[in-house]
C-alpha cells in the first residue's frame, strides 16, 4: 500500500514538491512557536531565587571612567546614604547592586574555567544585597565584614554557576579565577538566581563583592531598599528627600520592583508574543491553503477515483487512500524538517532553551503538523469518498 | 486588452469562492505585517518633526575605547564633544545636550515618572518644535544656569490638568525650574528629540562633566546639504587621529562617527567592526529578514494559482491553439494575479491601519503616533504589486508551457 502511494505521489512530483515545502517551512515556524511557548510556560514556574515584592530600587545618576576606581568621597557619599536609608523605620535592609534584577542593564562575560567556556552574568553587589533580595544561602556563607581582611577577593556563585563551572556543588574555597594580583575564591553558593525574573533563560550567576574600601568592586549605581510590609507610596518623597540632603549633587529616580518586572516582562515578552500570533496566522494560512490544494486535486483525479470505486473499491477505502497521501507528503517533509532542527543543538540552541523544551516542542510540531494535514484532508477526502462511480467515469 | 484581462480576472474570482477567500486572506494579512513593519521603520527613520531637518543632521552619539585587553562602547562626554566636535567646518549649526535620563518627580503628592534632557541653545534651533505656548530658552539662558523649562503637553496634563503651564514652577532631580514653553510629545524612538522636561546644561548640579570624555553627552551638527558629510567626517576623522588617551596603557584607539539616525541604528546593532558598509550590512538584515518571512505565503499563493489555473486549462488551449504566444499567455495571468493582490492590499491597507493605531493604543512604544501617510501608502502598494508579480510568474510560466493538445483536454501540468 505504502510502496504503491508512493508511486503514486512521484509520479505527481512537482506539485507535491509544492505542497512539501509549505509543509516543510510549517513545521519549523510551528516548532519555532510551540519550544518558544513551553520555554516560557516552564520558565515562569521556576523559583526566581529572590523576592521582588516591597523591594525599592534608587537609581544613583553619577559617572567616572569604568576601568577606574570609584573616587573615596563617592563612595564615603554612598555610604553615608546607606545609613540614612537604614537609619529610617520603614527601611528592613538596603544593599548596592550594579545590575539588579529587571533592570535592562546585565554584564556578561565569558571565561574559560577547567578547560570549558562558561557564560556567565555578573553583578557587583555588597553585603546588605543578599538580606534585600532574600537569597537563599544553600552553602557557605554571604560576603561580610569578615572577608576586609581576607587576601582574597570573594565571590558567591548561584548553583547554577557552580555545577557549570566546578561540575558539583561543593566548591567552598575553590578559586575561581587568578591572576598576577589577586585571586578569586569562592565563599558561598545561592539558589539559583534568575535575574531577567520569569523572562530569565538557564544562566550561571556569579556575584562579586564590592570593597567597602573601594580596593576592589565596581560601585553599582543602584541602592536597593527593602521596606517592611504596607509603607505606603508617600515615603517616596520622604526617603528623596534625605537622600538627597546627604548627596546634594546626584540624581535619584526610585522605582519599586514589582513596577520593573511588569514593565521588564512586558518589553521582554511583546515581541515573542506579537511573533506567535504572525506565526500562528502563518500556519492558519497554510492550512487553508492546503484544503484548497487538495480539493482541487481530488476533484481533478475524478476519474481515477470513479475507476477505482467501480473495480470496487468501499468508500472508506477511497478516503483513507487520500488521508494516507497526505500523511504520506508530510511524512517526507516532516523528515526533512527533523534533520535540520536536529542540527540545533550542535548550533547551541541548549543557551536558550531547556533540553526537555526542545523535545516538547519537537514532539508538539509534530503532532500539531501531522493533525493539521490530515484536518486539511478530511473534506477533500470525504468529497472524493461520495463520488458515483458512474457519474465519475462520465467526469470530464 | 488590458480592461478585457481585468474582467476576466474578476470573473474568475466570483467563480470559486474559497479560493478567493483563501488567497485574499493570505494576502491581506502578509501585508498588514509588512505594512506595520514598515511604518515602525518609517517612525524610526524617517525626518519627521521635530527632527524634520535630520535628512540635513549628523550626530555623535557612542564613542569607542579600545585596547589590548578591553573595549567600550559609551555615549560621549562633554568633554569630548567640545574638544572634537565643536567647530568643525561646514556645519552651520552644533548642539550637545545630555541623553534624556528617566527620573522620578513628586507633584502634589503624587509620583511622576517622566524624563529629563539637559540642552543648549542651539538645540532648540536645530530641532523644529511646534511650540504650543511659550517659546525655548536660548544659548542665554544655558550660559547663566538659567532654571528654565520646556515641557510636553503630556506633562502639562499630567501636572497641570492641561491649563497654562507658563510661569508655573515644577521641582525636579531636587532642582526648581520655571517652565517657559510647552510643545507636542515626542515618540521615544526619536532619538534626539525625545523627552518629556528639557532643561539647560548650565543647569546641571555640577561642573564634572565638563572633562569628562565618555559620559551622558550626546551631540548633533547641522551641515547646509547632505554634500558636506563627507567634508564633515573628514575633519572629524583628522581630529580624532590626535586623540589624547588619558590612560594610553589601557586604551590605545578610539573610534566615533557622525551618523546618521539609520547609520546609529547599524552601529548599534552590528558593532564598530563592519567599518564603512555597516548600514549595507543591516539594510541587508532587513531585507533578508522580509524575504524569509514573505516566502510561506509567496508558497501558498503559487500553490494555490496553479490550482486554479488547471481550471482553465481547456481556455488556454484554445488560446494556444489559436495561436497566443507563452509571453501573452504569462502577461494575462500575472495581470490577473497582481489584480487580486492590490485587491488583497486594500483590504490590507485597511486591517493595518486598525492594527497600527491598536498598537499605538496599547503604548507599546510611548508618546509614538504611527500615522499612515502618503510615503506608507505608496511602500504598501508597491510590496503588494511586488508579491504579485512574484507569486503570479511562475504558475503562469508553468502554464504557458502547457501543449495545447493536453490542455485542451483538460491537461496535466
Amino acid at each position: 500500500m505504502i510502496r504503491h502511494l508512493l508511486k503514486l505521489v512521484w509520479n505527481r512530483k512537482r506539485a507535491n514538491a509544492l505542497i512539501v515545502a509549505e509543509i516543510f517551512i510549517s513545521f519549523l515556524v510551528v516548532f519555532a512557536v510551540l519550544t518558544g511557548a513551553v520555554t516560557l510556560i516552564t520558565g515562569w514556574r521556576q523559583p526566581l531565587g529572590f523576592s521582588y515584592g516591597d523591594v525599592w530600587d534608587v537609581r544613583m545618576e553619577f559617572d567616572f571612567d569604568a576601568n577606574e576606581k570609584a573616587p573615596p568621597e563617592l563612595l564615603a557619599t554612598v555610604a553615608r546614604m546607606l545609613d540614612e536609608a537604614r537609619g529610617l523605620p520603614q527601611v528592613a535592609a538596603a544593599g548596592i547592586s550594579t545590575t539588579p534584577a529587571y533592570s535592562f542593564s546585565t554584564s556578561e562575560g565569558t571565561r574559560g574555567i577547567n578547560g570549558r567556556e562558561v557564560t556567565m552574568l555578573f553583578d557587583d553587589v555588597d553585603d546588605g544585597f543578599a538580606e534585600v533580595m532574600k537569597l537563599q544561602v544553600l552553602s557557605g556563607r554571604w560576603f561580610s565584614k569578615e572577608d576586609d581582611a581576607a587576601q582574597y577577593r570573594p565571590v558567591v556563585l548561584d548553583r547554577n554557576a557552580a555545577e557549570a563551572i566546578y561540575g558539583s556543588t561543593d566548591v567552598i574555597g575553590r578559586t575561581f579565577e587568578e591572576n598576577e594580583e589577586t585571586t578569586c575564591k569562592v565563599v558561598g553558593v545561592v539558589a539559583p538566581y534568575r535575574k531577567d525574573g520569569e523572562a530569565s533563560l538557564p544562566m550561571n550567576m556569579v556575584f562579586r563583592r564590592i570593597a567597602p574600601d573601594g580596593s576592589y568592586g565596581r560601585l553599582g549605581n543602584h541602592i536597593l531598599l527593602r521596606l517592611h510590609p504596607g509603607t505606603p507610596a508617600d515615603f517616596e518623597p520622604e526617603l528623596v528627600a534625605r537622600l538627597q540632603k546627604v548627596a546634594p549633587a546626584m540624581s535619584f529616580r526610585v522605582r519599586h520592583m514589582d513596577q520593573m518586572r511588569g514593565n521588564f516582562l512586558r518589553t521582554r515578552f511583546s515581541p515573542i508574543v506579537l511573533g506567535g500570533v504572525v506565526g500562528m496566522f502563518l500556519i492558519a494560512m497554510v492550512t487553508l491553503g492546503l484544503t484548497g490544494v487538495l480539493w482541487q486535486t481530488v476533484t481533478r483525479r475524478t476519474r481515477e477515483i470513479g475507476l477505482r470505486r467501480a473495480l470496487g473499491a468501499s468508500g472508506i477505502g477511497v478516503r483513507r487512500q487520500i488521508l494516507l497521501e497526505v500523511a504520506l507528503l508530510a511524512t517526507i517533509a516532516l523528515v526533512a524538517g527533523s534533520a535540520i532542527i536536529l542540527q540545533l543543538p550542535i548550533l547551541g540552541v541548549f543557551t536558550l532553551v531547556t533540553p526537555a523544551a526542545f523535545v516538547t516542542g519537537f514532539a508538539a510540531a509534530l503532532a500539531t503538523i501531522y493533525a493539521l494535514t490530515v484536518v486539511c484532508g478530511l473534506y477533500p477526502s470525504w468529497l472524493a469518498s461520495r463520488l458515483e462511480p458512474a457519474d465519475a467515469l462520465r467526469y470530464e | 486588452m488590458l480592461a478585457n484581462y481585468i474582467k476576466t480576472a474578476l470573473k474568475v474570482l466570483r467563480r470559486r469562492k474559497f479560493f478567493t477567500f483563501i488567497s485574499l486572506f493570505g494576502i491581506s494579512f502578509t501585508l498588514v505585517v509588512l505594512m506595520v513593519a514598515v511604518a515602525m521603520l518609517d517612525n524610526v527613520f524617517s525626518p519627521r518633526q521635530p527632527e524634520s531637518r535630520f535628512d540635513h543632521v549628523l550626530g555623535v552619539h557612542t564613542v569607542g575605547l579600545y585596547g589590548p585587553h578591553f573595549g567600550m562602547t559609551t555615549n560621549p562626554g562633554y568633554g569630548f564633544i567640545n574638544q572634537y566636535v565643536r567647530g568643525l567646518k561646514d556645519v552651520e549649526n552644533m548642539s550637545l545636550f545630555t541623553t534624556s535620563s528617566p527620573l522620578t518627580m513628586y507633584h502634589e503628592g503624587r509620583k511622576i515618572d517622566t524624563h529629563l534632557r539637559r540642552t543648549d541653545g542651539a538645540y532648540w534651533q536645530i530641532l523644529d518644535f511646534k511650540f504650543l505656548e511659550g517659546g525655548p530658552f536660548t544659548e542665554e539662558d544655558n550660559r547663566n544656569a538659567n532654571f528654565v523649562a520646556v515641557i510636553t503637553d503630556e506633562m502639562r496634563r499630567t501636572l497641570f490638568n492641561g491649563q497654562s503651564a507658563l510661569g508655573r514652577t515644577i521641582e525636579l532631580d531636587g532642582q526648581r525650574f520655571r517652565v517657559i514653553g510647552v510643545v507636542p510629545a515626542v515618540a521615544i524612538t526619536r532619538n534626539v528629540g525625545f523627552s518629556e522636561v528639557w532643561a539647560p546644561v548650565g543647569t546641571l548640579k555640577t561642573r564634572e562633566h565638563e572633562k569628562r570624555m565618555i559620559g551622558d553627552f550626546g551631540a548633533i551638527v547641522l551641515a547646509r546639504s547632505p554634500r558636506d558629510f563627507a567634508a564633515i567626517r573628514r575633519e572629524f576623522k583628522e581630529r580624532l587621529a590626535n586623540f589624547v588617551f588619558e590612560d594610553p596603557k589601557n586604551f590605545d584607539r578610539v573610534e566615533a562617527g557622525l551618523d546618521t539616525p539609520f547609520e546609529l541604528v547599524a552601529r548599534n546593532m552590528i558593532g564598530n567592526q563592519y567599518q564603512g558598509n555597516r548600514v549595507l550590512v543591516l539594510q541587508a538584515i532587513l531585507v533578508l529578514m522580509a524575504l524569509l518571512f514573505v516566502t510561506l505565503p509567496t508558497m501558498n499563493l503559487v500553490s494555490i494559482n496553479l490550482s486554479r489555473i488547471l481550471e482553465r486549462a481547456s481556455e488556454i488551449g484554445v488560446r494556444k491553439a489559436f495561436g497566443a504566444s507563452s509571453v501573452t499567455l504569462i502577461g494575462q495571468f500575472v495581470v490577473e494575479n497582481v489584480v487580486l493582490t492590490l485587491i488583497g492590499g486594500a483590504i490590507g491597507f485597511v486591517l493595518s491601519v486598525l492594527a497600527l493605531s491598536a498598537v499605538a493604543r496599547l503604548e507599546i512604544v510611548p508618546f509614538a503616533v504611527f500615522d499612515v501617510n502618503l510615503r506608507i501608502f505608496g511602500y504598501g502598494v508597491l510590496l503588494s504589486a511586488a508579491f504579485g508579480i512574484i507569486s503570479g510568474v511562475y504558475p503562469a510560466w508553468r502554464m504557458s508551457r502547457m501543449q495545447p493538445v493536453n490542455a485542451l483536454r483538460g491537461g496535466v501540468l
